[in-house]
């Protein structure tokens, strides 16, 4: 049983307040991404739970143990890097090998270990090579296997396909997300990428500024963000926030903006009763759908459409959002 | 039709202009390597001198019109090196060349370390603080360092006088070193912290073996400071004199062969060692060999 306690983590450099009470709780085998922009706190927090960064105050549980206090070495995690951080003085089966070595484990099961995850991530023909004979993607899977050749209760990875390229990650991405399931190791990871977090993640802790907004899987994000901010930091396009619209009846009290998702719309050519107009911009025609960039009394709407649609640019689109799908956001962008 | 000849005289060059951006080109090529055969040749030369003279015979040294073919001859060598107090001379260089090494890479690589690891109150200041202590040149130095060294009973050891050099090698090899761990990912010592590492062991498994050609190139560079300098050393030892007091004292009246002889022991090691570190000595001035 290997869950996280993350509790009331604060932390500053100088006058920055980079995490403003971070509260997780993360589950045994849990798949956790830490989403958000550049500046987030969200490598700080991973840093924390690391070790490599020490908190201004709060608490860090790995299982029942108190870890907060602990340097890196005592609390059996493992860390994969953005730029990998594969030894260029040791060879791959070393470099593998380096975690159990420190740890006193007999030849044997050091050689089988080794092998082992070699295996899984399929590099077991270059056991012998030293990082500098490597490519990029090859030095990011011995960086993944020397994490999981020493069994650590958590694993912990920032950015590690950012810099890889763009066909690379896809694939290093689906083979991360098998190789990780059969090791059942509570994972957290660190992204600024959306779809990578969406595909990989049990559960998304989308940051903003040194807070999680929120805290869900995948899904419940996509659908119900908890704050203006999740919403428009999710998706592509990103959700639609219109304030106070006139034309609906269905608003709850103090709300103030409607929040809904470029796809959520029923679409009409012609005018219909409770359908309502709005002014195309611009078309992008996507293939599988166009989007469209439109006004709606004054306010900027951008609509997911059918692709068959014979919309014009300057055209007009009578719209309706669809009911179930609209969501409402208080004065502090919370959702109702 | 005027007209279209002068478009045409300006957007194509004549044959006269391509030849004079040939020619200066050429020119600009000849001035290079001239200049880099005179600065070659100013360095060489006194040296071949040097080198022809101390394996000459006396007579030849001494002799005009010189040869041009230049003889060799081991009796002005065999002279000096059997000449009384060389030895122990060369082999008090090396003890405190040695000791100057050990003093300056003990102490500057945690000081280079902490300069590229860390941040703390009062870093710039020591880095400049560092190279202070070649601003003053050592006739102006070596007296006062002779009356403490007195004092304190550490005069004519060479013990003290590789403290002298020390403090002489000391900024270069804090500042080779910190630019050397500079050069070294932090994350390579953090991926070693998180994989059962305390900070000692990463130093030591990690970065020391990344390191270790800079450090012993600056480690080196140390040594030849050392073996090089003559004016601490003339004014802090007597008895224990190093290579270089010797020859400036004991050589300035021996015969012109001899001091050729002397000047080639003196500038061997420092070429040899030299040429053995060239590599890190341009990166650590900036100059790529690549």
């Amino acid at each position: 049983m290997t869950t996280i306690t993350i509790e009331n983590i604060k932390k500053s450099f100088g006058d920055a307040d980079i995490l403003k009470s971070v509260t997780l709780d993360i589950k045994d085998q849990e798949f956790t991404v830490l989403l958000g922009p550049s500046g987030c706190g969200k490598s700080t927090l991973l840093r924390i739970i690391a070790g490599l960064e020490t908190q201004d105050s709060g608490v860090i549980k790995i299982g029942e143990r108190d870890v907060s206090a602990l340097p890196p070495r005592d609390r059996n995690v493992a860390m994969v890097f953005q730029n990998y951080a594969v030894f260029p003085h040791l060879t791959v089966f070393e470099n593998i090998a380096f975690g159990l070595r420190m740890k006193k484990v007999s030849d044997d099961k050091i050689k089988h270990n080794v092998e082992r995850t070699a295996e899984l991530m399929h590099i077991e023909h270059l056991l012998s090579r030293y990082s500098g004979q490597l490519s990029g993607g090859q030095r990011q899977r011995v960086a993944v296997a020397r994490a999981l050749a020493v069994e650590p209760d958590v694993l912990l990875m920032d950015e590690p396909l950012s810099n890889l390229d763009a066909l690379l990650r896809l694939q290093m991405r689906s083979e991360l997300k098998n190789v990780l399931e059969e090791s059942k190791t509570t994972t957290v990871y660190v992204t600024h990428d959306q779809v990578e977090a969406m595909s990989l993640a049990d559960r998304i802790a989308v940051m903003n500024e040194g807070r999680i907004d929120q805290y869900d899987n995948p899904d419940e994000i996509y659908r119900n963000p908890a704050t203006e901010y999740v919403g428009g930091f999710i998706g592509n396009p990103p959700m639609n926030f219109l304030t106070s619209p006139h034309w609906s009846n269905s608003a709850p009290d103090g709300a103030q903006k409607l929040g809904i998702r470029p796809e959520d719309f029923l679409v009409s050519m012609e005018d219909q009763v409770g359908y309502l107009p709005v002014q195309i911009q611009t078309i992008e025609k996507l293939g599988s759908h166009q989007q469209l960039t439109s006004e709606l009394e004054g306010q900027g709407l951008r609509i997911n459409i059918a692709s068959e649609l014979p919309v014009q640019q300057g055209g007009i689109l009578f719209l309706q959002p669809k009911p179930e799908k609209m969501r409402w956001y208080d004065v502090r962008g919370e959702i109702i | 039709m005027k007209m279209d000849t002068n478009n045409q005289r300006e957007s194509e060059p004549t044959p006269d202009v391509v030849a004079n951006y040939t020619s200066t080109k050429k020119v600009w090529r000849w001035l290079f390597i001239s200049s880099a055969a005179f600065l070659i040749a100013w360095v060489l030369f006194p040296i071949y001198l040097l080198v022809v003279s101390a394996l000459s015979s006396a007579d030849v040294v001494n002799g005009w019109p010189k040869s041009f073919i230049p003889e060799f001859d081991l009796e002005t060598m065999t002279f000096f090196m059997n000449y009384y107090g060389v030895l122990a001379a060369l082999k008090n260089s090396l003890v405190a060349a040695a000791f100057t090494m050990i003093i300056s890479i003990g102490l500057g690589t945690p000081a280079g370390y902490a300069l590229a690891r860390f941040d703390f109150w009062g870093k710039e200041a020591f880095r400049m603080i560092i190279l202070l202590t070649r601003a003053f040149p050592m006739p102006l130095l070596a007296l006062p360092l002779a009356v403490i060294f007195i004092q304190v009973g550490l005069d004519d050891t060479l013990f003290g006088l590789s403290l002298v050099h020390a403090s002489l090698a000391l900024p270069f090899a804090v500042l080779i070193t910190a630019s050397l761990f500079l050069g070294i990912p932090v994350e390579l010592e953090e991926a070693a912290w998180v994989l059962g590492c305390n900070r000692w062991q990463a130093f030591y498994k990690v970065v020391m073996p990344l390191a270790l050609p800079g450090l012993t190139a600056s480690a080196v560079f140390a040594f030849v400071i050392s073996w090089n300098e003559v004016f601490a050393a003339a004014v802090l030892t007597i008895n224990n004199q190093t290579l270089t007091a010797f020859l400036v004292q004991s050589l300035s009246a021996s015969p012109a062969e001899v001091k050729f002889a002397g000047g080639l022991i003196l500038i061997l090691p420092a070429l040899l060692f030299l040429y053995v570190v060239r590599k890190y000595l341009f990166s650590m001035w900036g100059i790529s060999n690549r």
